[in-house]
């Protein structure tokens, strides 16, 4: 993102979105988790 | 986070997929509630049927995880993006890295 020219970036606590749903196992090897995400264009 | 998500219920919204399938979903969603405000068309997150500088926000939910160049998509975004303007997205990540054999495994891919 900050390499596309974003500044301000921000992100925020992961989230456990594969818990108890069918893809936990795998998301666990791969210790994945939901995040969100935000940034700003600079104004100039 | 420090942006708090405000988006007039009349601003004008313009809705991109890669598919029919889900633009038909889309319109008939925005149908469903008398939309005015809101558009839709068939692109990708590659290459936005946006004009540049046209966006003050943009949203996605899910989609990032699924393309393959980050680079080239975060580079569209800020194409689409008005100065100032806000990117928001949620999506999943992964702490590990993957290897190249789990990468090509489907069955590690698909629940």
């Amino acid at each position: 993102m900050a390499n596309a020219g974003f500044i301000d970036i921000e992100i925020g606590e992961p989230v456990d979105t594969f818990g108890d749903a069918p893809g936990e196992t795998s998301a666990r090897q791969f210790d994945v988790y939901g995040y969100t995400f935000s940034a700003r264009k600079p104004k100039r | 986070m420090q942006y708090q998500l405000y988006i007039p219920h009349d601003a004008i919204q313009r809705g991109v997929d890669m598919t029919e399938a889900m633009l038909d979903k889309a319109r008939a969603s925005a149908a469903s509630v008398n939309a005015q405000n809101v558009s839709f068309r068939q692109g990708i997150i590659e290459d936005l049927p946006i004009d540049d500088a046209w966006a003050d926000h943009v949203l996605s939910n899910g989609v990032l995880n699924l393309c393959v160049d980050k680079q080239v998509v975060f580079d569209e975004i800020y194409r689409v993006l008005k100065p100032g303007g806000i990117l928001q997205f949620a999506d999943i990540a992964n702490g590990t890295p993957v290897p190249e054999a789990a990468t090509n495994n489907i069955a590690l891919w698909t629940a």
